[in-house]
């Protein structure tokens, strides 16, 4: 069911927004889903909330999204409730009010079910960083779920809640997305406000919802996007669109991918591309440089906003209390920004971070938008040993995007020895539109 | 450097591993970067400077919410840059 048939229920009076409450509590509380460690926090005046704006849809005044429950990523700040981004060191904080996109939809009189697990700081691809246990994937529980919006993906998978918010910096809800087999909208970077979201890179993160279709990734996109003078890198749509051209770019991924993964995307593409009439001219992308300029980005700005958490305002200090993988960014960010007077590092990251976006535009020049898988390889099991290489390494697909700021969304592809596949499209700045329509086909 | 990605307690050596590895791994990066041709960029706001508005106004329950959150709270203030946190 999408998320507007649901609405058409809840508008009828078929369903009550108590009952939707009520319904997601229930499964929430069952010991099945329990285990898999989705939820952190829930949110205790959800039913009364939902009482009221029952109240308003019999009066004809609620709002677009009435009576819908949904799972907020546990780095984006929801007034009274805890948001630990996943870490010992934020563990008891309370955020004292609510970041611009809970003010949108809660307008909307959406309801807040609660706060979801997540890899610690959004350091991770694999939800296994996060200091209160992994999330596991509803798919196949001895899966990792992906990363690192974790509990965002496995709460939608598990059908545990109408649609939850995630945030992407290189690709943390487009690959749990692909690992949990649903629809993840990454939007183009300042088209939703992150006020309120606990940074891990200011210049790459975005928030953006985790869906079951690329129309309700659409619907929620709407409601959350906009300028907001609390955010000065956000701003509205230009009303001009690029002139379409009809041809598809598809990537050419071979050197980086699982062999099975190439074909089903290729497969795929090819099949949608004959259907719909749409030319499909191989591309390449820069993915040979495309880890290193995202990580060393990272780090340096992960280690600049992180040195808010000293232990003196709230929380503890970060550094006494956090697990490896963050450890590992704040130590390497150090070392950056020390070396940093020759320019070594961040000033060869910024430059090829310039040839990304240059790359991006030349191509956008020939093609309407462009098609690659969403991740290399399928999901590992939890606790399988990695190396740190092969766990950035799931990030080459979405950390192109990411740099150059794009809007991406990731859909289901289908099936590898019963795991799932995501394929990723990706368009011009600000066309969330018509990647949600081309994924449409792909659903 | 193999290991699985649970997390758990970073110990004083493990650091040190930590340190080593990182700052190899970002030399082999950078090592790759080097190579590419690409004129520095910076970023322009078109929209210049914002419209403050009124913003909006805190209320009691901001103020209690904020001073909960913080270790040391003294008169209503949150002690921050007294070294109060080397108290623990």
């Amino acid at each position: 069911m999408t998320l507007k048939q649901k609405l058409k229920q809840i508008q009828s009076g078929k369903l009550s927004a108590v009952q939707n409450v009520m319904n997601f509590s229930g499964k929430i509380a069952t010991p099945e889903t329990k285990d898999l460690n989705i939820f952190l926090e829930l949110n205790e005046n959800a039913i009364d909330q939902a009482k009221a704006i029952d109240k308003r849809i019999k009066e004809g005044t609620a709002g677009k999204l009435a009576g819908l429950c949904f799972a907020v990523k546990s780095n984006i700040s929801v007034r009274g409730l805890e948001t630990n981004c996943g870490s010992k060191t934020l563990e008891g904080y309370v955020s004292p009010y609510n970041a611009t996109v809970i003010n949108k939809l809660l307008a909307e009189d959406a309801i807040i079910l609660g706060m979801v697990n997540m890899d610690e700081f959004a350091c991770g691809a694999s939800g296994e960083t996060s200091a209160f246990e992994p999330t596991k994937n509803p798919r196949n529980p001895e899966l990792i779920p992906g990363g690192s919006s974790s509990g965002s993906s496995a709460a939608v998978a598990a059908e545990l809640c109408d649609f939850a918010l995630g945030s992407d910096t290189g690709g943390s809800i487009r690959n749990p997305a692909s690992h949990c087999g649903i629809t993840g909208l990454k939007p183009t970077y300042g088209a939703v406000s992150r006020y309120g979201l606990i940074d891990m890179t200011m210049s790459f993160d975005c928030i953006g919802p985790l869906v079951n279709s690329p129309e309700d990734a659409k619907l929620i996109f709407n409601i959350i996007k906009g300028q907001d003078n609390f955010d000065q890198t956000t701003k509205d749509a230009p009303k001009d669109a690029p002139k379409k051209k009809g041809v598809i770019g598809l990537v050419d991924v071979q050197d980086f991918c699982n062999k099975e993964i190439t074909e089903l995307i290729t497969k795929k593409t090819e099949e949608i591309a004959k259907k719909n009439n749409w030319k499909i001219k191989k591309i390449n992308l820069p993915l040979d440089i495309a880890i290193q300029t995202y990580y060393i980005i990272v780090y340096t700005e992960f280690f600049s906003a992180t040195r808010k958490f000293d232990g003196r305002r709230f929380g503890r200090k970060i550094e006494e209390t956090a697990g490896p993988e963050v450890v590992r960014r704040i130590i390497g960010g150090s070392e950056i920004t020390k070396a940093e007077h020759d320019g070594k590092y961040y000033r060869e990251a910024l430059k090829a971070r310039n040839f990304i976006k240059q790359q991006f535009e030349k191509i956008f020049q020939n093609v309407d938008a462009i098609i690659l898988p969403t991740v290399p390889r399928t999901p590992h099991k939890i606790g399988e040993s990695i190396s740190v290489e092969e766990m950035y390494a799931y990030d080459v697909f979405t950390t192109p995007a990411s740099i150059a700021g794009l809007p991406g969304i990731s859909v289901p592809a289908g099936k590898i020895d019963n795991k799932d596949v995501g394929l990723q499209i990706l368009a011009p700045h600000f066309q969330e539109e018509l990647i949600c329509k081309l994924a449409a086909d792909f659903k | 450097m193999t290991s699985n990605s649970l997390w758990h307690e970073v110990t004083e050596e493990e650091k040190e591993e930590i340190k080593r590895d990182s700052k190899k791994l970002l030399n082999e990066f950078a090592s790759k970067l080097s190579k590419i041709k690409a004129p520095e960029g910076h970023f322009e706001n078109e929209s210049g400077t914002r419209e403050e508005g009124d913003g909006w106004n805190t209320d009691p329950e901001f103020r209690s919410i904020t001073l909960s959150n913080a270790p040391f709270v003294e008169d209503n203030s949150i002690v921050a840059e007294k070294g109060a946190w080397k108290k623990k």
